[in-house]
């Protein structure tokens, strides 16, 4: 189980050239790249599920986070050109050169005997299943504590091997997928800081939700929950960068309720 | 790549011993001790179509890296606990944490609303016998501390004609036959042909052999 540590804030688009040069000096690195595809699901909505397990200790229904990589070499071949620039050019709903069918089978796994043959799809098959606790209460807080348990599927097999074929047998049903692109600091002390642009996938179609600006999460992963010291230095790296981006980015706790991930949570989000 | 599992429960602990001595002619080598962890989860939901099945397996194998797989109704998935078999692609991509839980974990911590733990069957501290056809493994099976029996897995790593693999199997059966056991389970199953996991493949042939 890890523990996240975060804080956000957000940018608009003009911002971004001079907010992306001002990180990459205060950080002394450049930023990293990164995309990726992420399905929410859900408890299958036709089954009668307890709320408490055979302890009855009460279990409420949460979803479940499928992630897994969106491969940026097909997007943009020549490896000089790939960098944080390319972002500008992803302004509005449309995501040009993603192939968003491509995208979707990945979860789906791919029907087509044929094309499975040539791609190699089997290499590609592995994703990170997760669930994200509610964040933790108070009004003293300083930082927002959200616990994450975390397993890695490396392949799916059997009659119909895809994973959403085994999690659909497992009881979940997919809800809805986002696509994220973004950029990533390694700021000091551990901390990593993500400048990020979210749509949301559906049937083909792709809508943009941060649109006009960027989303901005600083956050640090600590390994053990129980880990009282790395928690201590975590909250203070994330309290120092925050004083630091003071007046340029506000970073602040993000609305807990938005973070959470229980079924009955819907209507809030 | 093929597999198949035997699981001879009318057995005693001391019939891996008999074993041994039966394969020792053919012995190249005796290798690593192995083990597996074999789980049972029911399906809480009280609603089910009374034909749809309600059980779900998972496996953990010692000897292949920690895997485990869990095999719901010919449907498989291959997990990993370990943090370095988390593929770079991901951890690079923001999607993975590094830090990583096994599935069972994810099941009884936080999905025990949906999914009961049954049973555990272990095999600890098992042989490996490699012999110039096969690589065998065997172990003796218990559950919550009782003797259940047998089990060998046998393996196959050469691309070899499914004929051929049928009849190195059918010298291990002969074998058995020869420590006078007759009165087993045997398994060499392939959910889908076109689309081989080996060890989604394999997991499912425990779950034959083992399931009550």
């Amino acid at each position: 189980m890890v523990l996240q540590l975060s804080l956000v804030s957000a940018i608009d688009d003009e911002s971004y050239d001079l907010c992306t040069s001002t990180l990459c000096n205060l950080s002394g690195n450049p930023p990293v790249l990164f995309s990726h595809f992420t399905a929410m699901l859900k408890p299958n909505p036709t089954f009668d599920i307890e709320q408490t397990n055979s302890k009855n200790q009460l279990i409420e229904q949460n979803r479940l986070k499928l992630c897994k990589e969106v491969p940026l070499d097909q997007l943009e071949p020549d490896g000089s050109k790939r960098d944080y620039e390319m972002l500008k050019n992803y302004q509005d709903d449309k995501l040009d050169g993603f192939n968003l069918q491509v995208v979707e089978d990945m979860l789906h796994g791919s029907t087509d005997l044929d094309r499975m043959d040539v791609d190699e799809a089997k290499s590609d098959d592995s994703w990170i299943l997760s669930i994200a606790d509610i964040p933790a209460a108070g009004s003293n807080r300083k930082v927002s504590t959200q616990s994450i348990t975390e397993n890695t599927i490396l392949s799916s097999g059997g009659s119909s091997p895809s994973i959403i074929a085994f999690l659909s047998e497992f009881g979940y049903v997919p809800d809805y997928q986002f696509l994220t692109l973004g950029v990533k600091f390694n700021m000091n002390h551990s901390v990593y800081l993500e400048l990020s642009k979210v749509w949301l996938i559906q049937g083909g179609e792709s809508k943009q939700i941060t649109k006009g600006g960027f989303l901005v999460k600083a956050f640090v992963n600590v390994t053990k929950g129980t880990d009282i010291k790395s928690i201590n230095h975590g909250t203070n790296a994330l309290l120092n960068l925050q004083k630091e981006l003071s007046g340029y980015i506000d970073l602040t706790i993000p609305d807990r309720k938005s973070m959470d991930s229980r079924l009955e949570n819907l209507s809030d989000i | 790549m093929r597999s198949t599992v035997i699981f001879v429960e009318k057995s005693a602990p001391a019939t891996i011993t008999e074993l041994h001595d039966i394969l020792s002619n053919d012995l190249i080598s005796v290798k690593e001790k192995w083990s597996f962890e074999f789980k049972t989860f029911r399906l809480t939901v009280k609603n089910l179509p009374p034909e749809s099945p309600r059980l779900m397996h998972s496996i953990t194998f010692s000897h292949r890296d920690n895997k485990s797989v869990i095999v719901k109704n010919k449907s498989a998935i291959v997990t990993s606990a370990m943090p370095g078999s988390i593929p770079a692609a991901l951890t690079l991509n923001g999607c993975s944490s590094a830090s990583c839980e096994s599935f069972d974990h994810l099941l009884t911590s936080k999905l025990s609303n949906l999914w009961t733990q049954r049973q555990t069957i272990k095999g600890d501290f098992g042989s490996t016998y490699q012999t110039s056809e096969l690589t065998i493994r065997a172990t003796n099976v218990f559950s919550y501390g009782g003797f259940k029996g047998l089990l060998i897995e046998l393996e196959c790593e050469e691309q070899i004609p499914d004929s051929e693999f049928d009849q190195r199997i059918n010298r291990i059966r002969n074998y058995l036959r020869d420590m006078s056991i007759e009165d087993y389970k045997i398994c060499s199953d392939i959910m889908d042909p076109q689309r081989r996991n080996f060890l989604c493949d394999l997991a499912q042939q425990y779950v034959k052999v083992l399931e009550l």
